[in-house]
């Protein structure tokens, strides 16, 4: 049952035997029927099985020199389709004009090019300025790419090549999005900035979320303006505005103020420190901290503790000061006495023996009773 | 006065060595034979009596007979014999119902039964339509090893669908409580009680109801096989199964292998098809019908008005040296893909109907004649010729291995040159159209001349001028082809010559010699 003339098994009778002439023109005569019956049904059905390739090839893509316009209208329906084809362009457009749902005067279109180096298919809507909507989808061999279109200047588009995929959304007003896919990660972009993300990290100036669920967040560095909320925190350093834990196990803590109910800490180092009980192992100051007293819901300064110096007349002096409000009066121990200071009056306690300095006059050794009994009567 | 003396005897010899076939016309030349019976032009030029038959197996109701490849099939007592043998003990059908078959392969297809038999192998058959009801839900499933929607039956669980259907069969659904449901489509997979289709054949239904899911195959009044798919034909419409697979013939995929149907528009029934040079050929009455295409998508009916198969006649049609023959309203024509031209108009008689076979060379009919006679008919394309066998009622012809079997009311015959003959002698005789002297310028038979050869004597029976038949010698048996034997005959206008025997014989040649009439006498 061959579906094309080429194949038909009709051969041409045998008229070689015997036969008279009449049976020779019936064997014709139904020769002939048969190929007026072969031949009609080829004509119906003039597909590419009735040529080689070789021609199919060759008819397809030369024998038409002229360019091909054609062209179907319908005014009653609103319709019309043309066909154009040249050397270098193939394109067919289908448009239909009428009226939409809404009343409006509506415009449809569609459109394929092709060229030998790229197809390209559109589709517009004109229905007033607002609602015109267009889209198109080009094909090169390098890429891929389909936008839409709103007439108020919103558009988007994705344009697929061998080694990225960028998709961009604008709303027209000069805001936009982009995304970038290539093998390094994934870039996205706004007027805002970059954010980069790969498999491993993301790389970005800001995120912000209204959460991030991670079982294991590693950031190098990050500043919190909010409150963080943990079952343990374990960092290199830390900075933060204010910290709320029930345990910090660190090396060094650096904050502009500590709030804690116990603090247990190696080495403490702050300007201020304001606690009920500061139970501390050691607790080093750089110069003095001051020791208030509350009264009345008021603090009042009673006195300061710090680092002390003084010289023993040969070379500088260092240890603690234990002073009151006023900076004149106060006690120091360093490691080579002991020394109390009221404005000008003084004692001193060093391994050679306990001096006294009152005002202007020289230090005398106290401790002896001659020395003593002299010193009174000096002083009547 | 004296007589006038001729100026020559006038004397003339018809010699007779090339026997034509028979020719019942009023009128037909000397020479032709006017009446026959249990003759065969197989030994031709000469004339000889048919050879006998061989009795292959014996009938109680016959139902039908067809071949594939060396095999023959019979449908008696609605079993399938082969080859003599009880094959299938008991066809699904009706047992009065009359069989017709194809042959896809060894895969031989009965109808009405609708079943398939492979007559290689041990006798089970296949129904080619199949159908079950159960109570099924339509659901969300999986194709290909993905979800899919909408494209699942599910039975319940133990239900084996693969036993009764196979992926690519088109099966149609009833009984489902959406309508959308109820519709034909292709099962796409099949595993154990899920029965799978394309995603969203069906509208979701959770509520269990018992539908039937059958693959149906359609009730035909007359099939063949071309291009290896089954084809057939009943009422208007012609159809064929998917491409190898007569089990389907609703399968509308818009492959190449698809099922394909069509009807014709014309008036009246089919009353025939036959694959013929290469196309499935459908008749009614009236048309013919080509089927040319390689495929459903260029399949195309081509008709032509022109004599059809007269209705009832569709057992005729039969192939014998490339060429068709059967029984249209003008009587038996052959058809050779042009336009069919009558061959039986020696046979002068008119016919209602008969089967026909072929051994390849010869057409064999058994006709039924107008009036309700039967007689066995040959038909030599190759010489033109007519011979008559006998009145042989034959149901059904097919040829198997070389040989044409004939199934009757009450047996199976290999007719034509069988081998292992096991009939009995049985008469034989050629009746010649009349010799008209007067066609011959007045002249009148003074000798005749036989030369033969038969294994019992030889009657030689002579009509003068409308008399009766008169015995003019009983020639004796024997070889004698290589002598003329003389037939004692009288003057006369015109005379019939009767020759028969009742065994075998031939007759080489046949002379007449006759004298001109003078036509001066007073």
């Amino acid at each position: 049952m061959p579906g094309a003339f080429a194949a038909l098994d009709t051969n041409l009778p045998d008229l070689s035997g015997p036969e008279g002439t009449e049976r020779k023109l019936r064997a014709l005569e139904d020769y002939l029927v048969q190929l007026l019956e072969q031949l009609r049904y080829t004509l119906h059905n003039l597909s590419q099985d009735n040529f080689n390739t070789a021609e199919v090839t060759g008819w397809l893509g030369g024998v038409i020199t002229e360019p091909i316009r054609a062209a179907m209208e319908s005014v009653e329906s609103g319709l019309s389709a043309r066909l154009d084809a040249d050397e270098g362009r193939l394109s067919t457009l289908y448009t239909k004009t009428g009226v939409n749902e809404l009343g409006q005067n509506e415009t449809l279109s569609s459109r394929i090019t092709q060229t030998a180096a790229d197809i390209t298919s559109e589709v517009t809507r004109a229905a007033g300025a607002e609602s015109a909507l267009s889209s198109r989808i080009t094909q090169t061999a390098a890429d891929v790419t389909s936008e839409v279109a709103r007439a108020s200047g919103a558009e988007s588009a994705i344009r697929q090549s061998a080694d990225a995929i960028r998709a961009q959304v604008t709303d027209g007003n000069g805001n936009f999005t982009v995304l970038n896919l290539r093998s390094d990660g994934l870039h996205v972009g706004s007027a805002a900035g970059t954010t980069t993300i790969r498999g491993d990290c993301i790389t970005a100036g800001t995120v912000t979320a209204a959460q991030i669920n991670a079982a294991d967040l590693h950031v190098r560095s990050a500043n919190i303006d909010g409150t963080i909320t943990a079952g343990a925190l374990t960092a290199a350093a830390m900075e933060a505005i204010e910290l709320d834990a029930a345990q910090i196990t660190s090396g060094t803590i650096v904050a502009d103020r500590l709030s804690a109910a116990c603090m247990n800490a190696l080495e403490l180092s702050a300007d201020q420190v304001n606690t009920g009980t500061l139970d501390a192992q050691n607790i080093a100051l750089k110069d003095s901290f001051d020791v208030y007293t509350r009264a009345g819901g008021t603090s009042l300064l009673v006195g300061t503790l710090g680092a002390g110096y003084g010289d023993d007349g040969v070379s500088p002096t260092y240890g603690v000061k234990l002073g009151s409000p006023y900076s004149q009066i106060y006690f120091i121990v360093t490691d080579a006495g002991v020394r109390m200071q009221c404005f000008g009056s003084s004692i001193y306690v060093t391994s050679g023996g306990c001096w006294a300095k009152y005002g202007n006059r020289t230090v005398d050794l106290i401790g002896l009773a001659d020395r003593v009994a002299a010193l009174e009567s000096a002083a009547d | 006065m004296l007589p006038d003396i001729p100026h020559k005897s006038g004397a003339s010899r018809f010699t007779l060595d090339a026997f034509g076939g028979l020719d019942r016309r009023d009128g037909a030349a000397f020479g032709a034979i006017g009446a026959m019976h249990n003759l065969t032009g197989a030994r031709a030029p000469l004339l000889a009596s048919r050879p006998k038959r061989r009795t292959a197996a014996a009938q109680t109701n016959p139902r039908g007979l067809c071949a594939v490849g060396s095999r023959l099939l019979t449908v008696d007592a609605n079993a399938l014999y082969r080859d003599g043998e009880v094959f299938v003990p008991a066809l699904p059908g009706a047992a009065n119902a009359e069989r017709s078959f194809a042959a896809l392969g060894t895969r031989l297809l009965i109808w009405p039964d609708r079943i398939a038999v492979d007559v290689e192998g041990g006798g089970a058959y296949q129904t080619l339509a199949a159908s079950l009801s159960r109570s099924c839900t339509f659901a969300d499933g999986t194709y290909a090893g993905e979800a899919a929607e909408g494209n699942t039956i599910l039975a319940p669980a133990g239900t084996d669908w693969a036993a009764l259907f196979r992926a690519g069969d088109a099966v149609t659904i009833s009984g489902a409580a959406a309508a959308e449901n109820n519709r034909t489509a292709i099962i796409r997979e099949i595993d154990g009680n899920a029965l799978r289709f394309y995603e969203n054949t069906f509208t979701v239904s959770a509520a269990a109801r018992t539908i039937t899911v059958a693959r149906t195959v359609p009730e035909l009044d007359f099939l063949c096989v071309c291009g290896g798919r089954v084809w057939g034909c009943k009422g208007d419409t012609i159809r064929c199964c998917k491409l190898g697979d007569p089990c389907n013939w609703n399968v509308f995929d818009g492959l190449s292998t698809d099922a394909w149907s069509a009807e014709t528009g014309t008036p009246g029934d089919f009353t025939g098809c036959v694959s013929f040079m290469g196309w499935p050929v459908f008749f009614k009455a009236d048309r013919i019908f080509k089927v040319y295409g390689s495929r459903p998508a260029n399949f195309e009916v081509i008709s032509s008005a022109t004599l059809g198969v007269l209705p009832g006649a569709a057992k005729t049609l039969a192939v014998a040296g490339e060429t068709l023959y059967y029984l249209s309203r003008a009587g038996f024509v052959r058809y050779n893909g042009g336009y069919p031209s009558r061959v039986d108009a020696a046979l002068d008689t008119r016919f209602a109907g008969g089967a026909a076979g072929s051994d390849g060379r010869r057409w064999f009919v058994s006709a039924l004649r107008s009036d309700g006679a039967r007689e066995l008919l040959v038909f030599d394309p190759e010489t033109g010729s007519w011979h008559r066998e006998d009145a042989l009622a034959v149901r059904g012809f097919a040829c198997a291995d070389g040989t044409l079997y004939a199934q009757t009311a009450e047996a199976v015959y290999a007719v034509g040159d069988a081998a292992d003959p096991d009939e009995a002698d049985f008469e034989s005789s050629v009746t010649f159209a009349p010799f008209d002297g007067a066609s011959f310028a007045s002249k009148y038979p003074v000798r005749l001349w036989l030369r033969y050869e038969s294994a019992s004597p030889l009657t030689a029976e002579i009509c003068y001028d409308g008399g009766d038949w008169e015995t003019a010698a009983v020639l004796p048996a024997g070889d004698l082809a290589g002598r003329n034997t003389p037939v004692p005959i009288r003057r006369c206008g015109r005379f019939g010559l009767r020759l028969s025997a009742a065994g075998a014989w031939r007759l080489y040649a046949l002379q007449i010699e006759t004298r001109a009439q003078r036509t001066n006498r007073k």
